[in-house]
């Protein structure tokens, strides 16, 4: 099993120098799912953009984060740049503004086949056909404009153009956010879908249903520090941290709970945040 | 173009403006035959729109100068429009040193006065019409470069041409594929305003003698020649000033009508709603 991505004692710093994310370090092998789980405003975002290289210019990161050999943080913008859908690929949330307004999905799956893999135009268009195909979206639904497709297919239409993509690294921030439950049944199967075709995943999410649906690590986050981390399932069956143990109160299943206050500024004294 | 009933009409109106001329084209002789000895003869069936004061055929010089004026000033926006896009589109892909440079050479065209400029292009190149569009383009593509720049600028920020950018596409990719076609419509409606103005511009040029060399007609050429028969055949000046305004209003209404619809209102309001992530 070889590692992807790594991320060793990454550090992130706001203008003042404060630490927004602190000393956090995991791996991801390939073909493997990893989930940080954790609230708002807990740096998990914060952890994808610095993979990703979108960090906002006022934030500085510390630490590395070696990716098939080379450390992201090290590149230059230009060459991070160039990594966008060759060697990672961001999936965005919402569909309908992540699509392009004036064209069919079939031709912007189309697209990455032809102009980021730089396949012949026959070949990008019958694979496009299988895919969509794949999918359960029709041919003619494929040559729509994403606005008249239902969120469903067009969330589907979107993850296509992650599964049309070279990248082997797929990130995903809160796929399931503002999602009803049915909906969210749809985004797990995409995801096991992502996985099957053997795209490495590193997902954002507050969502504890779907690491223990999936499986993969999961890691825990407060305050910018990794509270917990260990493979999904067995972490939140018997998770070890009070904190955690609060997530999972909170989940509606289990009668959403809010974490308790005493907890939170229990933790916030522990570390000093 | 999105439609409204403001749309329409200015359509309607270029459609029948276009007919007419067309037609005139059509109908009448040759425009630069001269017969001194029917001279500002009134309408016959030989010369539907009469003769203006070299015995030429009135109506045959008005369908020809119309066109002139008309296209003359369709290539001026053309041609800035493109460099002003053009420009801005290599703004935003080169970075922000020649975004810079392009944005201190706008500033600086944008202080020359465009009719004093063409005045002297044309004086310089003898008064003929290549000067005149040199200084039109010349003067006219700063204001492209600018509505542009400030458009892309948003549209790079907005989600699905990050998603576009994520996903890997090269930039000319992104730029006919994602870009251009959100500039369209605001482009398109500023050009439409433009080239009212730039019709109005080159008649009023045409009016002083800079332009297209006679015996070739020209709108603003054809009143300034008119003003000495004003008394005897008012015809001679009422007809080329009434189809420009006609062109003008017509071209106006068009680009107004644009401002109203939904993209361009989204286009212009500061928020964005699908910007809030």
């Amino acid at each position: 099993m070889k590692t992807l991505l790594a991320i060793n004692d990454l550090s992130i710093f706001d203008e003042a120098g404060l630490p927004l994310v602190r000393d956090i370090s995991f791996s991801i092998v390939e073909g493997s799912a990893l989930f940080l789980v954790g609230e708002t405003g807990c740096g998990k975002t914060l952890i994808s953009q610095a993979v990703a290289g979108t960090l906002p210019p006022r934030l500085t990161p510390r630490g590395s984060i070696p990716f098939r050999g080379r450390d992201l943080l090290k590149m230059p913008q230009k060459e991070r740049e160039a990594l966008w859908g060759r060697d990672i690929f961001l999936l965005p949330q919402e569909p309908f503004s992540a699509l392009n307004p004036v064209l069919s999905v079939h031709r912007q799956v189309r697209e990455i086949f032809s102009r980021v893999r730089g396949e012949k135009k026959s070949t990008s268009r019958e694979k496009t056909h299988r895919l969509f195909a794949s999918l359960g979206i029709s041919r003619e639904a494929s040559f729509e404009e994403p606005r008249k497709l239902s969120g469903g297919m067009a969330q589907r239409a979107l993850l296509a153009t992650a599964l049309a993509s070279p990248a082997p690294l797929v990130l995903l921030d809160e796929p399931t956010k503002g999602l009803d439950s049915s909906s969210k049944e749809s985004i797990l199967l995409l995801i096991k879908s992502l996985l099957e075709n053997r795209k490495t995943l590193l997902c954002i999410t507050h969502d504890l249903s779907i690491p223990l649906e999936i499986g993969g690590d999961t890691g825990v986050l407060f305050g910018g520090l990794l509270v917990e981390f260990g493979k999904s399932r067995e972490l939140l069956s018997h998770p070890s941290s009070p904190y955690t143990r609060g997530l999972l109160n909170a989940l509606p299943e289990r009668g959403l709970h809010p974490i308790p206050e005493e907890l939170i500024q229990h933790m916030e004294r522990a570390w000093n945040l | 173009m999105p439609m409204n009933s403001e749309r329409r009409g200015a359509l309607l109106l270029l459609a029948s403006l276009g007919a007419f001329l067309v037609l005139l084209f059509w109908i009448s002789g040759d425009p630069f035959t001269q017969n001194l000895m029917e001279r500002l003869k009134e309408s016959s069936r030989e010369h539907l729109l009469g003769t203006d004061h070299l015995g030429r055929d009135f109506g045959a010089r008005l369908a020809r100068g119309g066109r002139n004026s008309i296209f003359l000033s369709a290539l001026c926006v053309f041609a800035s429009g493109m460099i002003g896009t053009g420009l801005a589109l290599l703004a935003l892909g080169k970075g922000k040193k020649t975004e810079t440079f392009l944005l201190f050479l706008t500033d600086t065209v944008m202080a020359f006065p465009g009719i004093v400029l063409a005045l002297v292009l044309g004086s310089l190149t003898g008064g003929g019409i290549s000067g005149v569009i040199i200084a039109l383009v010349f003067t006219g593509w700063p204001q492209y470069f600018r509505m542009a720049r400030s458009l892309l600028k948003k549209l790079w920020e907005t989600p699905f041409v990050e998603a576009g950018r994520l996903a890997g596409f090269p930039l000319p990719v992104l730029f006919w594929k994602y870009v251009i076609p959100e500039l369209l419509p605001t482009l398109g409606t500023m050009a439409s305003l433009g080239w009212g103005k730039t019709i109005l511009e080159i008649s009023s040029l045409g009016f002083l003698g800079i332009g297209l060399a006679p015996p070739e007609p020209e709108l603003g050429a054809m009143i300034s020649q008119g003003l000495t028969y004003m008394r005897s055949t008012p015809r001679l000046v009422l007809m080329p000033g009434i189809l420009i305004s006609l062109f003008v209003l017509a071209l106006l209404l068009l680009g107004r009508g644009g401002t109203h619809t939904k993209v361009s209102k989204e286009m212009f309001s500061h928020e964005d709603p699908s910007c809030n992530k």
